[in-house]
């Protein structure tokens, strides 16, 4: 009996935790169908409008968010390759090969993750004034800073779980490391490779200092492109 | 071929990190060494005497050069309106002086262009230059006739002395200013209440969360993708949303506050600073609780059954088990989760960035908030990046702690 109420008792928290994820969203997504009249006001309080209209949405596609979209899209698939790309191979290495400094270079990809992104803000935005990379794809390149010590972790665990066994066959057969690495670890470590890379995807989909700081197209001295906005 | 590729596979390890050290080196590591570096200047962008990292006193030629030409244009102008022929002839004089000036400086200078180091003996025979084209002008304008531009004339003049451009260094002044500037303490104060708040509320609400999760029997999938949802949305994006619920006559979290009795009136909410603080805390435990949650559920799930059903076996009750078994076995997971969020709240930004702006009149700005509009609206790069540097070790501390005092084992079993 007790166990059936304690039940019914925990279905209850679930539901009202998932109601309260989920409410923003719902309200928010409510909210875009009101005429402007109805979001301000007397009535903004009201769930359902009686004159639903799509002219946010329209305005929306006015004011370019395909193009916002299509910015985001590219930034984040460049970033997420080549950090992928990159952190899939240091971190090989860190699994599975005997290398000098191997501590040091851990360390250091643990404090880079650490460090609050802030510090690198500054000095960024200089060169990137001094080069003329402002309000340009070009921030992909900073955005290792935050993507690569997440990446190498994730896929350092992964890699490390691939059996050793799988390795030494492969070189008993005569292939070379780097063989064994492509044909072997890499298809073993897939998922984890999957999981990285969402992670680095989103990680820059949703980045927002470095972006509000560089591709800002009407930051105060962004000279050359402050009057195509 | 294939001694290339015996190349390749001796040395595989070292050109396996090659890129990622690349990366951290041009990306994280100079970066953190020239904010390191303005911390100590003087260097502010909005300030041309500042705009830049002088070690030494320089000249900025391109500017004298202006000047002069500046001055040129004043003499012309000057020389259309006076009356006395006496006059015109000492301004078609001056014309040529003050070229000869110019000249002057550019050969002390060594013909050199752009901004350019100097001398300590050079910079003072440039000050007595300037002094000669300040004297000519004053004998100009001490004749007695009728002038047109004598005000703009001193005041592109005296750009001569911007020209020159003394060091910036300043040692651990930009240090001092933090320890004197109120704001510091304050903000500082900001973003720890937000952050041990946050985690704390986070840790909690998350470990009961993964605790009831665990033994949900059914949608299991639908409530792991549903929380994963808050989690995975930008914050940026998140603040927005949240800005309009808290709106105070037109937000329903707003109105729901006031009538549950946390605030008295709605609009209170974002324009008291308590209220804000804490519509910021609420909105950051509703974005990360879930994740969190999502942490500790998967350490949970590890933790075998066989432990619960022994020691219920034993007679302990669930309080026991939770205090002897979960607890324990759930510890590592905790904290390397407590590390990590209590980093991220330390350097919140967005969240405050778009939800309040640091507002009302700055009783929410955390100290990454007040970095930023040191640096990007003040344009003080110098002070801001002192300000980011005394985060960066307030930061070093509190991983500090956990990993020695509390042994999170970040890396590795």
């Amino acid at each position: 009996m007790v166990n059936k109420k304690v039940e019914r008792l925990f279905a209850v928290i679930i539901v009202l935790y998932l109601l309260i994820i989920v409410f923003p969203f719902i309200w928010v997504a409510l909210t875009s169908f009101k005429p402007e009249s109805e979001i301000w006001g007397a009535s903004a309080l009201k769930v359902f409008s009686n004159n639903a209209t799509v002219e946010h949405y329209q305005a929306l596609i006015k004011a370019h968010i395909f193009n916002s979209l299509k910015n985001s899209l590219i930034i984040s698939s460049i970033t997420t390759i080549y950090v992928t790309f990159v952190a899939s191979c240091c971190a090989y290495a860190i699994a599975r090969l005997k290398f000098a400094g191997k501590n040091l270079l851990l360390a250091v990809v643990l404090a880079t993750s650490m460090f609050p992104q802030m510090i690198v803000v500054g000095p960024i935005y200089n060169v990137f004034v001094k080069l003329g990379w402002t309000n340009s794809y070009f921030i992909s390149l900073p955005y290792s800073m935050i993507t690569l010590p997440v990446a190498i972790f994730i896929l350092v665990t992964h890699f490390s779980k691939v059996p050793k066994e799988m390795e030494e066959s492969a070189s008993i057969d005569g292939a070379s490391k780097m063989k064994t690495f492509i044909k072997i670890i890499l298809p073993l470590a897939l998922p984890g490779i999957f999981t990285s890379a969402i992670i680095t995807f989103i990680g820059v989909w949703n980045e927002f200092l470095l972006s509000l700081t560089l591709n800002l197209l009407w930051l105060f001295y962004s000279k050359n492109k402050l009057y195509q906005a | 071929m294939s001694k290339m590729l015996k190349f390749f596979d001796r040395h595989l390890a070292y050109l396996m990190i090659l890129p990622a050290i690349i990366l951290i080196l041009l990306f994280s590591i100079m970066p953190i060494l020239q904010s390191t570096k303005y911390a100590f200047f003087d260097f502010q962008l909005n300030d041309q005497k500042k705009s830049g990292i002088y070690m030494n006193s320089n000249y900025n030629i391109p500017l004298s050069d202006e000047t002069f030409e500046y001055i040129d244009y004043y003499l012309q102008t000057e020389a259309s309106v006076v009356k006395n022929d006496e006059t015109k002839q000492y301004i078609a004089q001056l014309r040529d002086d003050m070229k000869a000036k110019q000249m002057e400086i550019k050969t002390i200078l060594g013909n050199q262009s752009g901004v350019v180091e100097t001398s300590e003996n050079n910079t003072e025979a440039i000050k007595g230059i300037n002094a000669a084209v300040m004297a000519f002008l004053d004998k100009l304008y001490g004749m007695n006739d009728e002038f047109y531009a004598q005000e703009d004339m001193y005041a592109v003049a005296s750009e001569l002395e911007t020209c020159m451009i003394e060091s910036n260094y300043i040692g651990f002044d930009n240090f001092k200013s933090i320890l004197k500037d109120p704001r510091i303490m304050f903000t500082l104060t900001v973003t720890l209440v937000f952050t041990v708040l946050s985690v704390f509320c986070e840790l909690i609400l998350g470990l009961a969360l993964a605790m009831i999760m665990n033994k949900a029997m059914k949608g299991r999938g639908l409530i792991r993708t549903l929380s994963l949802i808050p989690w995975a949305i930008p914050t940026s994006v998140a603040a927005l949303m949240w800005s309009y619920l808290y709106d105070g006559s037109n937000g329903i979290v707003a109105h729901a506050f006031a009538g549950v009795g946390f605030i008295s009136e709605p609009t209170q909410l974002l324009l008291t600073a308590k209220a804000a603080l804490g519509s910021i805390i609420v909105a950051d435990v509703w974005k990360t609780t879930p994740y969190m949650a999502l942490l500790l559920l998967a350490g949970l799930q590890v933790i075998p059954d066989s432990l619960y059903e022994s020691s219920s076996l034993d007679g302990a009750n669930k309080l026991m088990q939770f205090r002897h078994i979960t607890l324990p076995l759930l510890k590592p997971s905790i904290l390397v989760a407590l590390l990590f969020r209590t980093l991220d709240a330390f350097r919140v930004f967005d969240l405050i960035w778009v939800l309040t702006g640091g507002g009302p009149g700055g009783t929410t700005e955390s100290i990454s908030i007040y970095a930023y509009k040191v640096m990007f609206a003040q344009t003080r790069f110098g002070y801001g990046s002192a300000i980011i540097l005394i985060m960066a070790l307030a930061v070093g501390i509190i991983s500090f702690a956990y990993i020695k005092f509390l042994n999170v084992k970040v890396v590795g079993e």
